[in-house]
C-alpha cells in the first residue's frame, strides 16, 4: 500500500483500477489470468512480444535510409531491450504466476524504468523514457483490437496522468472515468474547475508518482481529503467503500432538492443559476438544478491557444452552452482578462504593469482592441437567436465607459443587418458592479443598462484594497466587511427604484453563511458555482423573508467584519442543523 | 548507449553465462537492462567473470572491448 497526498479539488470517493495515461494511454483490461489460461497467455506475450521486435526493426530500416545510422542505432537498442532475455523470462514468469501479459509487462518494465531514473543523471533518465516506449509498444500490440484509449472507455478506471489539459478533462466519459489524480495542477487550475463541475473526485499537485504505479492496480483517490492510495490493504479497502457509500448518500439527498422548485418558506421563488467557464460545463450545472447561467466567463478561449479566437469559435461555444439552457438566462461577460493575464495574442503589446488590478484589463482591453471585442460581440449576437442570451460588460467603472461599450454593440448590430445574418437585437445588455465607484452611481447606471450583476470578488478587492491571492494581506480580505453590506444594499435599492434585475456572482454567493443575508437585502437572482446549487437551495427552503430581511437588519447594524461573520454563521446553524454535521 | 549496448552484444555472442560486477552489483552481462542497472560510468572500475565452455574466450575478449575504451569498436 502506498498513500500518496495532494490538492483536494473535487470531492468524493472513487476505488477501482488504474489507467496511467500519458505513458501508456491506455487501459490494461485485467490484472490476473486463471490457471489453465496460463500457456495460452504466454503464446500471446511471445506473439506479441515479436511483432513489438519487427516493427522496431522496421523502424529502424526506415531510420537508416531516411535519416542515417546515428538514428537507425537508436532502435538497434530498443531492439536490444526488446529481446532482453532477463526481461522476457521476468515478465515470463509473472504470467506464470497468473498476472496477465499487459499486467506482467507493464509491471516489470515500470519497475526498470522507475529504478534507472532513480540512479539519477540525464543518461539514464532517457533511457528511463525509452523503457516506457517500449511499454506503449508492447501493449499496444498486446492489446490489439481491444486497445481502449481514454475516449472509447468500456470500463470504469481511475485516470492517473502527469497532467490533463481542460479540453481532455472535459471530454473524460463520467460513466467510465470514476476519479482523476495529476502529478501537477493546483486549485485554480482550469483542470481543477472543470473536475468539480463534472463531479468526477480528483486530486492534483502530488508530484511525481506515474512511475510508482502501473496499469490495472487497485487505487483510490479521495477527492475530499486530497489521497490517493495505490493498492489499498483490505482495511483500508474497507474503509473507504464504506465513505464511498456514505458521500452517495449524501449526495443523493442534495440531488433528489433537483426537482423541488427553488423558493424561500413562504413561497419567494428565488433564481439560483450557474457560473461556468467551459461549455461542458453547462450540462452538469443544468442537472445540479440551475435556473440558467448567471455568469458564463469566456477567458478560456482566449487562454487555450495563442492565437485569437475566431468568430465561430466563440459562436460554437457559446451554442454548446444554450443548447443546455435552450429557455433559461445565459449570461455572458465579455472578455476579463488583464495585463496579468493576458490574451496569447496581445501578451506582446503589453509589458509587464506595475499594478495589474488597477490597469488595462476587462472592458478596458475590449475598448482598446475593438476588432477583438467586435469578434466575440458578433458571436454572442447571433447565438442569442437561439435562446435568452444576454451580455453584460465587467468593470465598468464610469457611465461614458458603458456607453462606449454600447456603442460598439450598436456598430456590430449594424453590421451583421447589414451583411444580412441571422442574429437577436433585442437582447438585455448588462455590466457588472464591481468597482466601488459603479456602485457608488447605481442609480445613475440603473437607468441606462438593463441590468446589474454585483461581481462581489472584485468588489471586495476594491473596496478593502486587499489583494486576496496576496499571502501577506488575504487575512483582510473579509465578504462579511459592514462597507461591502451597505454597498450591495444601495446597488439592489437602485435596481429596485429603476426596475431592472439585479445578481450577485462570485465567491460570497457560493457560501452558504450569506445566503440569508443577500436574501434579506432584496436579491432574488444568485449565480453561483455549480456544485453548491443543492446545498444553498437547501438553505433557501428553509428560509422566510421576513427572517431573511431580519438577519439582513441585524448583519448591517453590526461594525466589523468579524461580527457580522459570526453572527451570520450563528444564523445559518439554526436554520440548517442536518446540514451542518456532515462537515 | 553506445559502450554498454556493445558489451551486451558481445557476452551476447558466447555459449557461457557472462557477468559485469561494479561494487556489490553482479548482473547479467548479455542484459542490456540490467547494466544500465549498474550506473556505470567512464573511469568506473568492473569486474568479469563467466561460466562455461568458453568462458575464458568471452572474459578475454570483454576485457579488450572495455580496456580499448570501446576504441574501433564504433560504427560510423
Amino acid at each position: 500500500m502506498l498513500i500518496k497526498r495532494g490538492i483536494p479539488v473535487s470531492p468524493g470517493v472513487a476505488i477501482g483500477p488504474a489507467m496511467v495515461f500519458g505513458t501508456e494511454s491506455f487501459r490494461i483490461p485485467q490484472q490476473l489470468i486463471s490457471a489453465n489460461a496460463i500457456e495460452i497467455e504466454l503464446a500471446r506475450f511471445h506473439a506479441a512480444l515479436d511483432a513489438t521486435c519487427q516493427e522496431i526493426m522496421l523502424n529502424e530500416k526506415l531510420a537508416r535510409e531516411r535519416l542515417g545510422d546515428q538514428y537507425a542505432a537508436i532502435f538497434s537498442a530498443h531492439l536490444l531491450l526488446a529481446r532482453d532475455q532477463q526481461l522476457v523470462s521476468q515478465i515470463e514468469e509473472r504470467i506464470r504466476q497468473k498476472n496477465s501479459p499487459e499486467f506482467a509487462a507493464s509491471q516489470v518494465l515500470r519497475q526498470y524504468a522507475k529504478r534507472l531514473r532513480d540512479l539519477g543523471g540525464q543518461y539514464l533518465a532517457e533511457r528511463s523514457i525509452d523503457i516506457y516506449d517500449l511499454e506503449k509498444r508492447m501493449l499496444r500490440h498486446l492489446l490489439g483490437e481491444r486497445r481502449e484509449e481514454l475516449s472509447s472507455l468500456t470500463a470504469p478506471v481511475l485516470v492517473l496522468a502527469n497532467n490533463l489539459t481542460p479540453s481532455e478533462t472535459a471530454n473524460l466519459d463520467r460513466k467510465f472515468v470514476l476519479g482523476f489524480a495529476t502529478e501537477v495542477g493546483g486549485h485554480t487550475s482550469h483542470t481543477a474547475i472543470l473536475a468539480g463541475a463534472l463531479e468526477i473526485p480528483a486530486v492534483v499537485g502530488i508530484g511525481s508518482f506515474l512511475d510508482e504505479v502501473s496499469g490495472a492496480q487497485t487505487i483510490i483517490i479521495d477527492g475530499s481529503h486530497g489521497v490517493v492510495i495505490i493498492e489499498p490493504d483490505a482495511d483500508t479497502l474497507a474503509k473507504y467503500r464504506d465513505s464511498e457509500a456514505r458521500f452517495r448518500s449524501h449526495e443523493k439527498r442534495l440531488q433528489s432538492l433537483r426537482t423541488v422548485p427553488c423558493e424561500t418558506k413562504d413561497g419567494v421563488p428565488i433564481q439560483l443559476m450557474g457560473n461556468i467557464e467551459f461549455p461542458g460545463e453547462a450540462e452538469p450545472c443544468r442537472d445540479k438544478g440551475a435556473a440558467g447561467i448567471g455568469l458564463y466567463r469566456t477567458e478560456f478561449l482566449y487562454l487555450e491557444s495563442n492565437r485569437e479566437p475566431t468568430e465561430d469559435d466563440h459562436y460554437r461555444a457559446y451554442c454548446q452552452v444554450l443548447k443546455a439552457f435552450p429557455d433559461q438566462p445565459v449570461i455572458i461577460r465579455t472578455l476579463d482578462l488583464g495585463s496579468d493575464k493576458m490574451p496569447g495574442a496581445l501578451r506582446a503589446d503589453y509589458p509587464e504593469s506595475v499594478n495589474p488590478a488597477l490597469s488595462v484589463r476587462s472592458i478596458r482591453l475590449s475598448l482598446q482592441h475593438l476588432q477583438l471585442f467586435k469578434t466575440q460581440l458578433r458571436a454572442a449576437l447571433r447565438a442569442a437567436a437561439l435562446g435568452d442570451l444576454r451580455i453584460m460588460f465587467p468593470l465598468i467603472s464610469t457611465l461614458l465607459e458603458f456607453r462606449q461599450a454600447k456603442m460598439v454593440l450598436s456598430d456590430v448590430v449594424e453590421d451583421l443587418e447589414e451583411q444580412g445574418v441571422e442574429f437577436r437585437r433585442d437582447i438585455p445588455i448588462g455590466m457588472m458592479v464591481e468597482v466601488p465607484a459603479a456602485a457608488v452611481m447605481a442609480e445613475e447606471f440603473a437607468r441606462e443598462v438593463d441590468f446589474f450583476s454585483l461581481g462581489t470578488n472584485d468588489l471586495i478587492q476594491y473596496t478593502l484594497a486587499v489583494d486576496r491571492a496576496d499571502q501577506a494581506v488575504a487575512g483582510l480580505y473579509r465578504s462579511g466587511d459592514p462597507s461591502i453590506l451597505r454597498l450591495i444594499r444601495m446597488v439592489v435599492e437602485a435596481a429596485q427604484r429603476n426596475n431592472i434585475s439585479v445578481s450577485v456572482c462570485g465567491q460570497m454567493s457560493s457560501d452558504p453563511m450569506f445566503i440569508p443575508l443577500l436574501i434579506g437585502l432584496g436579491l432574488r437572482q444568485i449565480s453561483v458555482t455549480p456544485h453548491a446549487i443543492p446545498e444553498l437551495k437547501e438553505v433557501i427552503r428553509n428560509l422566510t423573508i421576513e427572517r431573511a430581511v431580519a438577519i439582513a437588519d441585524r448583519a448591517s447594524s453590526l461594525e466589523v467584519a468579524r461580527d457580522v461573520e459570526n453572527y451570520l454563521w450563528g444564523e445559518l446553524k439554526k436554520l440548517c442543523p442536518e446540514s451542518m454535521q456532515l462537515d | 548507449m553506445r559502450p554498454l549496448e556493445l558489451i551486451a552484444r558481445k557476452a551476447q555472442s558466447f555459449r557461457s553465462q557472462v557477468f559485469v560486477t561494479r561494487g556489490s552489483n553482479r548482473v547479467d552481462a548479455k542484459s542490456l537492462l540490467h547494466l544500465l542497472t549498474l550506473g556505470a560510468e567512464p573511469g568506473m572500475e568492473l569486474e568479469i567473470d563467466a561460466t562455461g565452455e568458453d568462458a575464458s574466450q568471452a572474459v578475454e575478449q570483454l576485457t579488450e572491448l572495455i580496456g580499448s575504451e570501446f576504441e574501433g569498436f564504433e560504427r560510423p
